[in-house]
């Protein structure tokens, strides 16, 4: 028929027009690929984190310079935090580009290691009360020209802690995030010498150098000129400076589009070069940097593929995704994050879980081993910890290794309280009551499958004859339900990032009535005050370097056989490194993007 | 036809005050705000909850929260977002034109495509190419979207290279300069096939079924009694009867792509509307919510009204009934 003579010829002439425009696009496509630079430089590895718990700054020492490869690198992470540049409106994972874009008061290496950064020195006053900063004062220089100084430091202080921050948090423009932290200090000081900067704390703080430090786990310790963000300031903050952002780190920001791409370019007067005195040389060996957020894992894979990406946030459900890459590798950050387990309230008297007994009980029904080599792998998860302290952290010792396995040590437990029955398992407690409870969890970037595990929770648990039911929500909801103390007796499985130094979280956790963030109603009514309360207060408050790591192992001794909080795993999360990345050295125990210049492409 | 219209307008305008009012009541029903923007640190801090609810308008009762609400709305004024501690508005207008030029994208592949698919599974009608056809339409409606996603980046961009895995190149903003349009076009090809899938798959059965009732028509068949060319019997006289319907529908379509698509912008990193609800949502962030989906369905409704509209024109039933 005529009608269909005419489709034949005109089909394949669309076809081949089609084909044509298809492979003119793909001919675009692969042309858009970043060249791979040629030079091979080796790797210089990162500091490993030592034992020392507030390292004094190093010497300088020779150093092999960074290597020159030039090139552009393509960062892909799962998200951003609020994507802001001034550090009072960040969030953790801010990180993942403020660590690029700005540099700490004091400097990391990874783990317990700090080193001299913005500041060369630091010391902490007898009564761990008073901070004393040296600042590296006059060569220190920012994207815009400004040079740090010690004024420069007083401000950034000042305006996250002291009196100025009382007045920015009152604004609306600022979330009071700090409020706690700037209840505990008195004041900010200039002096006493001419390039130095005090705090001064109404509470012992001998962590104050590690978090605001580069292994910190949020971006408030970051350095701005202070003429810079006065310069952007507006009715109600710094407003101006999110679109016209300043820092002094080694990469400065070329354009960016809000919580989606941040594009950098390597800043030539970065000031950590081993010519000033430090011991290596932190500038980046390419040119230029782009993060871009991409949520889905299979986006992120393609990119690596392809080599549109040349370093990915990965999970361990993608690591044969990136070893089944020609070229392509993966970087472990070691200990990046944990698993957190928490027995909600349990202090008040009317729950199941307030017999300490109930909550050993529950410890020892979990098969670690079995979640480990089961759900999750050796090499990826590790079940060594308890809550924030993991082998590699202040105060771990083997003691804090999880308790056993023993469903029989369980229900001898349970039946000592007088709980279920006869045998320790018909779920009951001592009134005869069913014990029922809710295990709320959500999905981790940092681990998956945390349903999964919550669910093997359930199972082990049920075992013991409770009523177990899993509940998987949105993890800002669920935080703050949490926070607003709305699951009495429920059960938490979720992650947290990984630290050296715990003395915020369990200062936060059982101690600190500012924060009072576990306290019932106020502080007197507190049902830690006579027991928890002093044991944790000694062992946060020892001044002494060599035997501050023991008192913490004693206190954290006791708060693992108080059980408020269960053992755990630590987690080591893979960089997916493409096949022009020669190599990259993320630090342990610090989350988020670390050690940038450690990248080298081949 | 006046009437029509601004009967038209009006039915427009309730739509959308009840949008507002479910869409405000049901972000407030997932908690209360201020209680959201505490950080951990303060949460025990009345006076700063206070301070939090007194910032924000939330002391004052639900009705008078709504009303203000409704009174900014119209300005496009829907507060502060809480993450990015800015203007929704300035957000929105950052991302409008990514999804809106995605819908553009969409619309044209799936008519692009539906259309000539459609007259030929009809021309070709129980061969072969109409089975092929036929079975692309199944799986176009029947597929699900994140998965024909994944599929395609893994394949296009991850196997062979030929396409981009994600985002939308250095274009920002509505206009790419000469130079980006190629990259730009690259990053569209992906998650606008995805995007339109369904949507041709429908335009394809839609335009067949149309085609084969034109073709059956006398005037067809008459027209090629006279020795008219096929050329000119499909494209002058079916098809030009057989789109009408087709165009209507790809109206409408295109109302519904620019509500943007949470799955195929987060799959695809594509920094659309979609996305910043997701991002919203997430966060807890209200007034970005609540901005994604007020800007989404005053779309929605507006092409629907000139589509009706246009319609109304066409077909004089339409306005008479």
């Amino acid at each position: 028929m005529g009608l269909k003579r005419y489709f034949n010829l005109r089909l394949l002439a669309a076809l081949g027009l089609g084909a044509g425009l298809i492979a003119a696009v793909a001919c675009g496509g692969a042309s858009e690929a970043p060249a791979a630079p040629a030079a091979a430089p080796t790797a210089a590895p990162a500091s490993a984190g030592s034992a020392a718990p507030t390292a004094m700054p190093e010497a300088a020492q020779p150093a092999a310079m960074a290597e020159e490869t030039g090139g552009h690198v393509n960062l892909l992470v799962t998200n951003i935090g609020n994507g802001k540049f001034d550090p009072l409106l960040t969030e953790g994972e801010d990180l993942k580009f403020q660590r690029i874009f700005g540099v700490a008061l004091v400097g990391g290496a990874g783990g317990s290691e700090l080193v001299p950064a913005v500041a060369k020195d630091w010391s902490v006053s007898e009564d761990g009360k008073v901070w004393t900063f040296t600042v590296n004062d006059g060569f220190i220089e920012a994207h815009d020209g400004n040079v740090i100084t010690r004024d420069d430091v007083f401000f950034n202080l000042d305006s996250r802690l002291g009196a100025e921050a009382q007045t920015l948090l009152e604004s609306t423009y600022y979330e009071p995030r700090d409020v706690a932290l700037t209840k505990l200090i008195d004041g900010v000081s200039k002096g006493p010498a001419d390039d130095q900067v005090q705090v001064i704390f109404n509470t012992v703080r001998l962590d104050f150098s590690f978090n605001w430090s580069e292994n910190a786990q949020g971006a408030s310790p970051m350095i701005v000129p202070e003429a810079t963000m006065r310069e952007r300031a507006g009715a109600t903050g710094f407003e101006g400076y999110e679109t016209d952002p300043i820092g002094v780190g080694s990469m400065r920001v070329t354009d960016f589009v809000l919580e989606q791409k941040y594009s950098f370019e390597k800043f030539d007067n970065f000031f950590w070069t081993t010519e000033n005195g430090f011991s290596e040389d932190r500038s980046v060996t390419f040119d230029t940097l782009t993060i871009e957020v991409v949520p889905e894992p299979a986006g992120r894979l393609a990119a690596l593929r392809s080599g549109d990406a040349q370093l990915i946030e990965a999970n361990i459900n993608m690591i044969g995704d990136i070893n089944g890459i020609d070229g392509a590798s993966i970087a472990w950050q070691k200990e990046s994050s944990y698993n957190w387990v928490v027995y909600v309230d349990c202090w008040e008297e009317s729950l199941w879980c307030f017999p300490v007994e109930a909550r050993q009980a529950a410890e020892h029904a979990i098969d670690k081993d079995a979640i480990v080599n089961g759900l999750y792998s050796p090499e990826s998860v590790n079940a060594d910890s308890w809550a924030h302290v993991t082998p590699n952290s202040l105060g771990w010792g083997e003691n804090l290794r999880p308790r056993p396995f023993d469903l029989e040590r369980s229900k001898e437990l349970l039946k000592s309280i007088g709980y279920g029955g006869a045998n320790g398992d018909d779920g009951t407690d001592a009134n005869g009551e069913q014990i029922a409870f809710t295990l709320y969890t959500w999905e981790a970037g940092d681990l998956p499958l945390l349903p999964d595990l919550a669910q093997l929770y359930k199972d082990f648990w049920t075992e013991l004859g409770w009523d177990v039911e899993v509940t998987v929500g949105d993890a800002a909801a669920t935080r703050q339900k949490w926070n607003n103390r709305e699951y009495p007796g429920d059960v938490l499985v979720r992650t947290n990032e990984g630290r050296y130094d715990g003395t915020s979280i369990t200062q936060g956790g059982f101690l600190n009535e500012q924060i009072a963030w576990r306290a019932v109603g106020n502080w007197e009514n507190e049902p830690w005050a006579n027991t928890t309360t002093p044991i944790v207060q000694k062992g946060l408050s020892d001044l002494n370097a060599s035997t501050r790591a023991a008192s913490y192992n004693a206190m954290y001794d006791y708060l693992q056989d108080q059980t408020y909080w269960g053992d755990g795993f630590n987690t080591n999360v893979p960089w997916g490194l493409g096949a022009d990345v020669a190599s990259y050295e993320p630090w342990s125990l610090v989350p988020y993007v670390t050690a940038i210049w450690t990248l080298k492409l081949k | 036809m006046t009437t029509y219209i601004v009967r038209r307008i009006g039915e427009g305008l309730v739509t959308l005050i009840a949008l507002s009012f479910v869409v405000f009541g049901s972000v407030h029903l997932t908690g209360d705000p201020a209680r959201f923007l505490l950080p951990i640190s303060a949460e025990h801090d009345e006076s700063v909850y206070e301070a939090q609810k007194a910032a924000y308008g939330l002391d004052k009762p639900f009705i008078v929260q709504y009303w203000n609400f409704l009174i900014k709305a119209v300005r496009l004024d829907f507060g502060d977002s809480f993450t990015a501690r800015r203007p929704v508005q300035e957000i929105l207008l950052e991302r409008i034109p990514a999804t809106v030029h995605l819908a553009i994208a969409g619309t044209i592949l799936a008519i692009g495509i539906g259309v000539p698919l459609g007259i030929i599974s009809a021309v070709k009608r129980d061969t072969f190419l109409d089975r092929i056809c036929k079975a692309f339409a199944i799986f176009g409606m029947a597929a699900p979207q994140f998965w024909v996603a994944i599929m395609l980046i893994i394949v296009f961009a991850g196997y062979w290279g030929l396409l981009p895995a994600f985002g939308r190149g250095d274009v920002t903003g509505w206009f790419p300069t000469w130079s980006q349009i190629p990259n730009m076009l690259l990053h569209l090809i992906l998650p606008a096939f995805v995007l339109a899938l369904a949507i041709i798959a429908a335009i394809m059965r839609l335009a067949r079924s149309a085609m084969l009732e034109v073709l059956d028509s006398d005037y067809v068949k008459f027209a090629q009694v006279k020795g008219m060319s096929d050329r000119v019997v499909i494209w002058k006289h079916a098809a030009r009867n057989a789109l009408i319907p087709v165009i209507t529908f790809g109206g409408i379509s295109l109302a519904g792509l620019l509500n943007g698509s949470v799955v195929v912008e987060v799959v695809f990193a594509w920094p659309g509307v979609g996305l910043m609800l997701l991002e919203g949502v997430l966060s807890n962030n209200f007034p970005q919510v609540e901005g994604a989906i007020m800007v989404s369905g005053a779309a929605y409704i507006l092409t629907a009204l000139v589509v009706d509209i246009l319609y109304g024109y066409a077909d004089p039933r339409v306005r008479m009934n």
